[in-house]
């Protein structure tokens, strides 16, 4: 059974301008151990993907349809008691800029023990406390800070400590959305080479959520592509990345400037994304895809299956 | 358009800044946050100059430093050949005309309350250029060389009626409209899509093929700089690193940070293959003083001697490339901010 099936989820927000699709129709597994990435530009819907995963969404949002299975039960139609107690034990998150997950006027130390006192009641503080202080050994953060508050940390510090947090609790799968976006570029990778060390190491699933898609390629084993709430494109990293089949996905990799190889020309994507409170009825990349035809833009594009479970969403593959 | 190496338009002299911590009396107390020391640099007409760094480099100083937002502690900076350090007044209002900025933030750097033309033809105002009809037509010409087309429609929207890529080109077009020399874009992209982020730099390309505008790129990415620059400079903590051809910095890097951010760009899925240098401790070199090389600290490669106690001077490695390293020969620097130490055409 694998730890994760996203099935068929489409997920709208109610907006003053009308009821927005920002997920439609989105599948995946996730099996245990694995970690998969989702890539997409501002409002592909990736981070609306973890959001309902954890069971963050705003009050004007929610699931409209689909089922979200971890491990075989459907997340959906828990109790809140039940949604509660997985939270953190089953699953935690690791949000972008760990300013937003640190309480700036509790010491770091305390906050991650509170976690952990939640979900084990019957500990004492001070044994909270020693599981902390090996936490931090894990992710490289010195002992002796376990005092001190949140401004007095770094960047890469605080968020190591966010890490420290998600692990806190022995998750099977932590969702990272952009956990390295705010972070200067050498700390970016001492800290994937953790969070890639900690996954082996505690055999956990992650879902990697990014717009950079050169850290997804480093670290995930499935990419998924979204595109205006849609997954475009979905396989192993190596069949997305080197074979990439729909347009978009290479018009993607054609965008990015790289540091080796040849130097060629960037091409960026014409045009503007869809409005989700009004989505086109056919393909929604038509009206800025290099190969579309005139059927695009009326008809839904069908998943059409290459080899080992790379797969793409278009009429023209 | 090919850059200019016997021209420089603009020339760093020993530029530093000294934010002081309050209370000091003593300058250079180890209190007093030194955002940068002692730059020197030429960038040659008609270039695309990259000026590469984390955060805390003092990038974005050097350029505010640049077109006067801020003024410089020590140090010399000339424009065409003549010092634009500390202008003030009408002086300083016609070194704006030549001189231009693109900020980092597209959602803080226009004004709400100001439509697209308003916005765009603002410049034209303030320096008094052109007649009221004429302004028109002007910031139509810099909409559309900035692609946004038909300029018309875009005249009197508002930055909330954008998206953030169309507002950098608002900004883009803003800082054209006078023509500069000279355009400073402190890091356009950052906050943008990839796809967006490659719009932008195919406009930037175009500003200089069309209208040979000398530019400053300051940016944390590398691979950014290889695409748009023909030189880079790398900055860390304040000090210049190494500076050369992009291709010959990216390909061939002399000095260990550089080869530290070139370990740490993701490489696409092939970080084991690439992984060469291994120039960044794990854990920092103890340091009793300020003195020493600013990276000595974590520098995997660093030698007992000198590295600890003495500052290098910048030594050539290769055609137009130096670097800042006693490993590669460089020599002592004397300290001293105060001193106007001339250097030659780097």
């Amino acid at each position: 059974m694998p730890l994760l099936e996203v099935d068929n989820i489409s997920i709208g927000y109610h907006t003053r301008r009308g009821y927005l699709k920002a997920v439609e129709g989105v599948s995946f597994v996730l099996e245990e151990g694995q970690s998969l990435g989702l890539v997409g530009e501002s409002g592909c819907g990736k981070t609306t993907i973890g959001m309902a995963l954890m069971g963050l969404l705003p009050p004007n949002g929610s699931v409209s349809k689909g089922r979200i299975l971890l491990e075989g039960k459907n997340i959906l139609t828990m109790s809140d008691e039940e949604k509660r107690r997985i939270r953190w034990r089953k699953m935690a998150m690791i949000f972008q800029a760990a300013m937003n997950a640190l309480n700036p006027v509790q010491r770091v130390g305390n906050q991650i023990a509170e976690a952990i006192l939640v979900h084990y009641p019957s500990l004492e503080k001070e044994a909270a406390l020693a599981q902390v202080e090996g936490l931090f050994d894990l992710v490289g953060i010195p002992r002796e800070r376990i005092t001190d508050y949140p401004h007095q940390y770094s960047g890469g510090m605080r968020q190591r400590a966010v890490i420290a947090m998600a692990l806190s609790c022995r998750p099977k799968m932590i969702i990272a959305d952009e956990p390295t976006t705010a972070l200067d570029v050498i700390v970016q990778d001492q800290i994937l080479e953790e969070v890639k060390a900690l996954q082996r190491e505690f055999h956990i699933g992650i879902i990697f959520i990014s717009h950079d898609i050169s850290i997804v390629a480093d670290m995930c084993h499935q990419i998924g592509v979204m595109y205006a709430g849609q997954l475009v494109e979905f396989g192993p990293w190596r069949a997305v990345f080197e074979t990439p089949a729909h347009p978009y996905t290479k018009a993607l990799l054609a965008s990015f400037p790289t540091l080796t190889g040849k130097k060629s020309d960037l091409m960026p994507i014409p045009g503007e994304t869809p409005n989700l409170t009004r989505p086109p009825v056919g393909c929604r990349f038509h009206d800025r895809c290099p190969a579309a035809q005139a059927f695009c833009r009326t008809t839904l594009p069908q998943w059409v299956d290459m080899d080992s479970g790379h797969r793409a969403l278009c009429c023209r593959c | 358009m090919m850059a200019d190496a016997t021209r420089p338009i603009l020339q760093l002299r020993n530029v530093s800044k000294i934010y002081k911590s309050k209370g000091s009396l003593f300058r250079g107390s180890s209190r007093d946050v030194v955002a940068l020391n002692r730059l020197s640099l030429d960038i040659h007409k008609g270039e695309i100059f990259g000026l590469v760094g984390e955060s805390g480099s003092g990038k974005t100083t050097a350029g505010r430093l640049v077109v006067s937002l801020e003024e410089t502690t020590y140090g010399r900076i000339f424009l065409d050949s003549r010092e634009v350090t500390g202008l003030k007044g009408g002086a300083l209002k016609a070194f704006r005309r030549k001189i231009q900025m693109i900020f980092q933030d597209p959602y803080q750097s226009l004004n709400p309350q100001r439509s697209i033309y308003d916005t765009v033809s603002e410049p034209l105002k303030i320096h008094r250029m052109g007649k009221p009809s004429e302004r028109k037509d002007r910031v139509r010409d810099a909409l559309k060389s900035v692609g946004l087309s038909p300029p018309d429609d875009f005249l009197f929207r508002y930055p909330h009626q954008l998206s953030g890529g169309q507002r950098q080109r608002v900004a883009i077009a803003r800082a054209m409209v006078l023509n500069p020399e000279f355009v400073i874009a402190d890091e356009p992209t950052s906050m943008l899509d990839a796809s967006i982020s490659a719009q932008i730099f195919n406009i930037l390309l175009a500003m200089r093929k069309n209208f040979g505008v000398t530019q400053m790129f300051i940016t944390h990415s590398l691979a950014a700089a290889r695409y748009l620059c023909d030189r880079i400079a790398v900055i860390y903590r304040g000090n210049l690193m190494e500076i050369g051809p992009a291709e010959e910095v990216i390909r061939n890097p002399m000095h260990p940070y550089t080869q530290a951010l070139i370990d740490a760009v993701p490489k696409f899925g092939h970080s084991k293959d690439a992984r060469r240098y291994g120039t960044l401790l794990a854990r920092n070199h103890e340091v009793r003083e300020d003195s020493g090389c600013i990276f000595y600290p974590r520098c995997a490669v660093a030698e007992a001697d000198p590295c600890p106690r003495k500052q290098p001077g910048l030594t050539g490695v290769g055609p137009g490339h130096l670097v800042a390293c006693f490993r590669q020969g460089s020599a002592e620097i004397i300290a001293s901010p105060l001193a106007d130490i001339a250097v030659e055409g780097i």
